[in-house]
């Protein structure tokens, strides 16, 4: 054909230097990629070669890769011989390097990016020391990229972010400022857990180890305030019921009258109740410690023999204690019949604010050692006074006080609403106002801002505090103007990363603030502390003083948020909570084996960092990181308690890895069925870094059906015999087969769990700690699971422990994989083409340690990745 | 939604008047924003023309909502019956949903943007239908644009500005009222101007901070920083505006300030108690551009006969008592419909029903829950100035663009359009009314 022998004459691609050979697209592209034919969209003979064009180089990015991946030319054509290939592939990769190389040269490879809202609110946290502080939900949710908010081009901005940023700065201010002397430490011992109407009931005066049924009685009909006494005079509370929506545990009526420190201790233990009677546990118990619903601690509460625990957590203002016992299973019959697990609680201790100082660090961060006073009380003003333009404001208590309903908590606290309504305003108390602003202002902006100030900034900030004080403002409203605006400068908002301009050869270079920076987002999820600055300014930061600091920073409590935060982005552990497991279909499922998945999750990526394990435990491990719970769940025996600890997986046992985790299992799973597709999508995407096309749009989806009379593999045999589905479906398909046999919570099945009314129901005893008179007639085993498969290369696998065989293979996939992950996460980038040898020489780099975690995170703090722009 | 959160009553967080007199959500751009602020409003029609949609994200079992014939005869389906009495006030859609939009629950963020494959690695949203049209409409009342939602936790709206950022939606009915027809003092009012006088010097400040910030990076950097100066300039034109309105007499009404109810179970009160301040608000003219964001999802609702989660409903697996459970929360959910159209039809200004000239949409991006498709959108449209009473059926395999719809709303709101996203057209046997 004349014109097709024209057109890929003009295959642009020949021109540049390198001359890569273009009769290679002739032979074995433009059949079908051609102006005429233009399969899958794309015409070679007119994608011109202009690289500094992001969508055509993308485009042959696209291009290079599926030769490389042997995708293209498709299996039924005839393959091109290999020299040639490779020559090719050889000439287009040195181009797309040499572009994208330039292109990084002269932009860098990530824009300013702004902080996401983890991010802004660890930074909040962490530079006014107050740990418990939560601002991110003021803040509208973040644009995402490849499941990461770390990423500069999907960080987006909008007139309503600068708004929320305003009220979180306004917020953030409200609690870091004190307005107060120092308050009373509340400290008292507390008997009551749960709410009050509930004693008689689900809830058990004990004394001498005797449940007094008489009493219980009488109770049962007593008022509220009486039965208020009955829990002063007990000796333990006896409590039946637990992991239900209506029951949890409030601490007495306690609140924290204010932000800080407490010191939280108690004495628990459990037991078999009979009506009156107390018998040894079967089943060691749980409480969690919860402030609203922060998971602060767990407490062990072993058969018979109380246990103390001691914990110093953060509260925030008018935060409530919550003990909830939710080992134990919800009881939603009458209290009065039950038998089984119960637990019991002798007393509940709670002490703080434990302040060391006054005012506390956050007030100080703002105003240094300057004292607070009081303020005079000012008359009502006339109504002339008020007509007046722009009277000077004065510091008024924005903060909230604690919820009435709750004041009795503090009865004799000298804080409370009543005493409070009378009392003067304290505030920091400036002799010479004007040089006070000039010191603090040069305190705060270079923490707030992660760098040195010049002199010409600082003055603007100086000028916004003295202006407001020539105009008759208070000190504290003159000063909070000119940190609000420092608060929503782009100074505090977005992490600029100038280059250090040292090296005119590598201009790119980062300035050393910047890498300081990079390294505490990258660990610890927010700013850099004085050390970091410190090496910051003496230019100390690279080579092996990184390496010291990565180890420190790992050690750091702080780089838990590292942990939780990249899996929640990198296995989707964030979807967590999206779906509810169906209770009749999971009844097992409850709020502590929720926040066992979690920390299983996390304590697993904690291992493989603390350990430098290699990237194929992501597919399997000869450990587990479990608790009681979770050992129940996996059909593991010999662990308890509620600690998570390494437990070696016994033999013939499934798990190890993440992939059969209860978390990952849960998140790829809806509340009532698992699907192979989404899980093996998932697989395939989060671990592989294979990207999967979205499905045609005229496929009629499947209908899941849980009455028992189907499987979804017949349904999605159907699905996968039409022959458009069957090459895509043949790629994700066999690892969502191979995880068949974990249920929506993950637990094991070999049948599938329905509603219908054949097979049989579930046995008592597969439900460790369920209550005596619990039926389990909500759903039946029903039809049996087929995880067989046949990868796409035509490797059979029995079930997922043959499929874990298959996939090790793929070790330096899944560390190609998760390198990728943590340079996006790192640096706010995708991995472009020029970056790919960078990539792989971390790759080669850790090979050693079987690709280790830990060696992976250090050759990427070494990488220029990270330390270019 | 953490199974231990529902119940636990969130510390009230303080927020700052001035920003609460900015209103609830906006984002308008800041040219014709400025135009004169009260001018326009003589100007237009006498009685001007609003817009609500409202989606409700748990899906709406299709087979007890598509009506079984197309045209104007068609038999009313059970969920339709609901609005027997508002037959002729609506058209029932069938075979519409966006094009390329997929991805299950992700769908919701496309609802009125119709951005496709919202759950795919790089999507990125774009500007929603209701602040497209508040860019235009929104400087002639109060409030330019109202994103609220009913349900769960969260901060979730359907409304997006033109970056593709979340307007975090408004739940609270009763700081609602507040901002819409409680005045307060001159004290008050004085406080607050001084609170927006103050936004405004702070945005000053920050913005020659950045300005100057500019000059010293390069030029990838600044059209990221470029973003944050758009921002800070379309903000300043809002608190402007809210201080301009901050003079203006509130309208005075005979409802009593509501209450919130903070139990998540009860739904339909929620949805009840919201409507009746959208229908306060569009008659107050104190806005004409509102969505509702309803997600019903995480919440053991109390309606008679419901045992179980609604989320975990509508994944049913075909079980017919899960199918019944789920029926009573749509019905309810409906009933509250039909009381909102009915208040809206009552109401009205120079002898229009309110509901004429206000066209409201009403469905869900999730064509059959139990499979979470996205295609066959349960979906209609009331009022508005539209022929209704009809049944527009559409190719159950090549669905019609839903953003053709978008064109048609545009186009009777009086707004110039031809297209809107994924359009084609308008929609095809959709005529105007005469008013």
């Amino acid at each position: 054909m004349i014109q097709r022998a024209l057109l890929a004459g003009c295959v642009m691609f020949s021109i540049a230097h390198g001359a890569p050979p273009a009769p290679f697209f002739e032979t074995h592209c433009t059949e079908c990629h051609d102006a005429e034919t233009k399969k899958g969209g794309l015409d070679l003979t007119s994608l011109p070669q202009d690289f500094a064009n992001a969508e055509n180089f993308a485009r042959w990015v696209k291009v290079h890769d599926r030769i490389r991946a042997g995708e293209m030319p498709p299996a039924k054509k005839t393959p091109p011989p290999k020299d040639e290939r490779d020559k090719l592939l050889a000439s287009l990769s040195r181009e797309l390097t040499t572009a994208d190389t330039l292109r990084q040269r002269e932009r860098g490879r990530v824009a300013l990016r702004r902080l996401n809202r983890s991010e802004y609110e660890n930074t909040m946290r962490d530079l006014f020391s107050m740990p418990g502080l939560a601002v991110k939900e003021l803040l509208p949710e973040d644009g995402r990229f490849d499941g990461f908010e770390k990423v500069s081009d999907a960080l987006e901005l909008s007139a309503v972010q600068i708004r929320k940023y305003l009220e979180a700065a306004d917020y953030v201010l409200d609690r870091a400022m004190v307005h107060q002397d120092r308050p009373m430490v509340y400290k008292r011992r507390i008997r009551r857990v749960g709410p009050l109407n509930q004693m008689g009931d689900s809830l058990m005066p004990i004394n001498d180890m005797k449940v007094d049924l008489v009493r219980m009685k009488e109770i049962s009909t007593m008022r509220l305030p009486e039965k208020a006494l009955v829990f002063e005079a007990m000796d333990s509370l006896g409590i039946i019921t637990g992991a239900q929506q209506s029951f949890h545990g409030e601490v007495g009526e306690f609140s924290a009258a204010h932000p800080g420190y407490y010191r939280v201790r108690t004495s628990v233990w459990s037991f078999d109740y009979q009506p009156g009677e107390i018998f040894p546990a079967q089943r060691m118990q749980s409480f969690a410690l919860m402030a609203n619903d922060r998971l602060l601690a767990r407490f062990d509460a072993p058969s018979l023999k109380a246990r103390e625990h001691e914990v110093v957590v953060w509260l925030n203002a008018a935060e409530r204690l919550y003990l909830n016992p939710d080992s134990l299973w919800p009881n939603h019959f009458n209290p009065r019949g039950y038998t089984g697990p119960c637990v019991a609680v002798d007393w509940v201790d709670v002490e703080g604010p434990l302040n060391e100082t006054w005012p506390p660090a956050s007030h100080r961060r703002l105003f240094g050692d300057l004292p607070i006073a009081k303020l005079p009380i000012e008359k009502r003003k006339t109504k002339q006074e008020l007509a007046e333009a722009n009277p000077p404001s004065r510091p008024v208590l924005r903060v909230p006080p604690p919820p009435t309903r709750h004041s009795e908590a503090v009865p004799n606290h000298r804080d409370s609403d009543e005493f409070k309504k009378n009392q003067p305003v304290w505030t920091a108390a400036s002799p010479l106002p004007k040089e006070d602003a000039g010191w603090l202002l040069a305190d705060f902006l270079p923490r707030a801002f992660r760098r040195p100030v010049p002199p010409e900034e600082l003055a603007e900030y100086v000028k916004i505090a003295r202006e407001r004080l020539a105009a008759g403002d208070y000190f504290e409203s003159a000063m909070r103007a000119a940190y609000r605006v420092a608060l929503c400068s782009p100074d505090f908002l977005f992490l600029n990363e100038p280059p250090a301009s040292a090296d005119p050869k590598d201009p790119m270079t980062l300035d050393q603030y910047a890498i300081a920076a990079r390294l505490s987002y990258l660990l610890w999820d927010s700013m850099p502390d004085d050390e970091l600055t410190g090496l910051a300014a003496k230019r100390n930061l690279s080579g092996k003083e990184i390496d010291a600091q990565v180890e420190r920073m790992l050690s750091d409590p702080r780089s838990d948020r590292f942990v939780a935060d990249f899996l929640d982005q990198w296995l989707d552990l964030r979807k967590i909570d999206a779906t509810s497991p169906d209770v009749g279909l999971y009844p097992e499922f409850h709020t502590d084996l929720r926040s066992a998945m979690l920390a299983e999750s996390r304590a697993f990526f904690r291992e493989m960092l603390d350990h430098d394990l290699g990237a194929a435990q992501v597919i399997d491990s000869a450990f587990v990181m479990i608790n009681q719970r979770l050992a129940e769940h996996y059909g593991i025996p010999g662990v308890t308690g509620s600690a998570i600890r390494r437990v070696a997986v016994p033999a013939g046992c499934p798990r190890g890895g993440f992939l059969t985790q209860a978390s990952v299992l849960k998140v790829t799973a809806n509340g009532t069925t698992t699907s192979p597709v989404t899980r093996g999508v998932w697989v395939v995407d989060r671990v592989l870094d294979r990207r999967q096309q979205p499905p045609p749009p005229d496929i009629a989806a499947v209908d899941p059906d849980v009455r028992g009379t189907t499987t979804i593999r017949e349904q999605l045999d159907k699905h996968r015999s039409n022959q458009t589905c069957a090459a895509c479906h043949a790629k994700f398909d066999p690892p969502g087969f191979a995880l068949e046999n974990f249920d929506v919570i993950g637990s094991w099945r070999t049948r599938y769990r329905h509603s219908g009314d054949t097979g049989d129901f579930p046995a008592h005893a597969d439900f460790p700690g369920a209550p005596m008179k619990m039926n389990f007639e909500s759903f039946r085993h029903g039809l049996p699971v087929d995880a067989t498969g046949t990868t796409s290369d035509g490797q059979v696998f029995q079930d997922i422990r043959e499929f874990k065989r298959i996939l090790l293979t793929e070790e330096e996939t899944v560390a190609r994989n998760l390198v990728s992950r943590l340079v996006l996460y790192a640096t706010g980038a995708p991995v472009s083409f020029a970056d790919r040898a960078q990539v792989e020489r971390i790759l080669a780099a850790s090979r050693g340690s079987k690709y280790g975690l830990r060696t992976i995170i250090h050759q990427l703090t070494r990488s220029p990745l990270l330390l270019r722009k | 939604m953490n199974p231990s959160s529902a119940h636990l009553a969130r510390p009230a967080l303080s927020r700052r008047t001035f920003l609460r007199g900015v209103g609830v959500t906006l984002s308008l751009p800041f040219l014709e924003a400025m135009t004169p602020i009260f001018a326009k409003a003589t100007e237009a029609a006498a009685t001007p023309r609003r817009f609500v949609a409202i989606q409700t994200t748990q899906g709406i079992m299709p087979h007890l909502f598509f009506p079984e014939t197309g045209g104007r005869d068609y038999q009313l389906s059970p969920y339709l019956q609901q609005l027997e009495a508002l037959r002729n006030d609506f058209t029932v859609f069938s075979g519409v949903s966006h094009p390329g939009v997929d991805g299950g629950h992700a769908n919701e963020r496309s609802f009125l943007t119709a951005a496709p494959h919202p759950g795919g690695a790089g999507f990125r949203n774009t500007v929603s239908l209701d602040q497209i049209i508040a860019e235009k409409m929104g400087n002639q009342t109060r409030i330019p644009s109202l994103a609220l939602r009913v349900g769960g936790g969260g901060e979730s709206s359907m409304s997006y500005t033109r970056a593709g950022v979340m307007i975090p939606g408004e739940r609270s009915v009763a700081a609602l009222y507040q901002q819409l027809f409680i005045q307060g003092s001159a004290q008050q009012i004085e406080a607050r101007v001084n609170d927006l006088k103050s936004g405004r010097s702070l945005l000053d400040s920050v913005r020659a901070r950045a300005t100057r910030l500019g000059n010293t990076i390069g030029a990838a950097d600044r059209a990221r920083l470029d973003q944050y100066l758009t921002s800070i300039r379309e903000f300043e034109q809002q608190l402007h505006q809210a201080e301009a309105w901050e003079h203006k007499p509130k309208p005075a009404v005979k409802m009593p300030e509501p209450k919130d109810i903070t139990e998540t179970a009860f739904l339909p009160a929620k949805l009840r108690a919201m409507f009746d301040l959208i229908r306060l608000a569009l008659e107050t003219d104190s806005t004409r551009v509102v969505t509702v964001f309803v997600e019903p999802l995480g919440i053991l609702s109390a309606i008679d006969g419901v045992q179980h989660e609604t989320h975990s409903l509508t994944h049913h697996g075909n079980r017919p008592e899960m199918i019944e459970e789920l029926q009573k929360i749509e019905i309810a959910q409906f009933q509250m419909f039909r009381e909102f159209l009915e208040k809206m039809r009552g109401a009205g200004e120079s002898g229009v029903p309110l509901l004429d000239h206000t066209a409201v949409l009403y469905g869900t991006c999730i064509g059959n829950a139990n499979g979470h498709t996205n295609k066959n959108w349960p979906l209609l449209l009331a009022g508005g100035g539209f022929k209704h009473g009809q049944h527009l059926a559409f190719d159950k395999n090549q669905n019609q663009p839903i953003a053709n719809l978008y064109v048609s709303l545009l186009q009777r709101l009086g707004l110039e359009a031809d297209k809107f996203a994924s359009s084609t057209g308008t929609m095809r046997g959709l005529e105007m009314a005469v008013r």
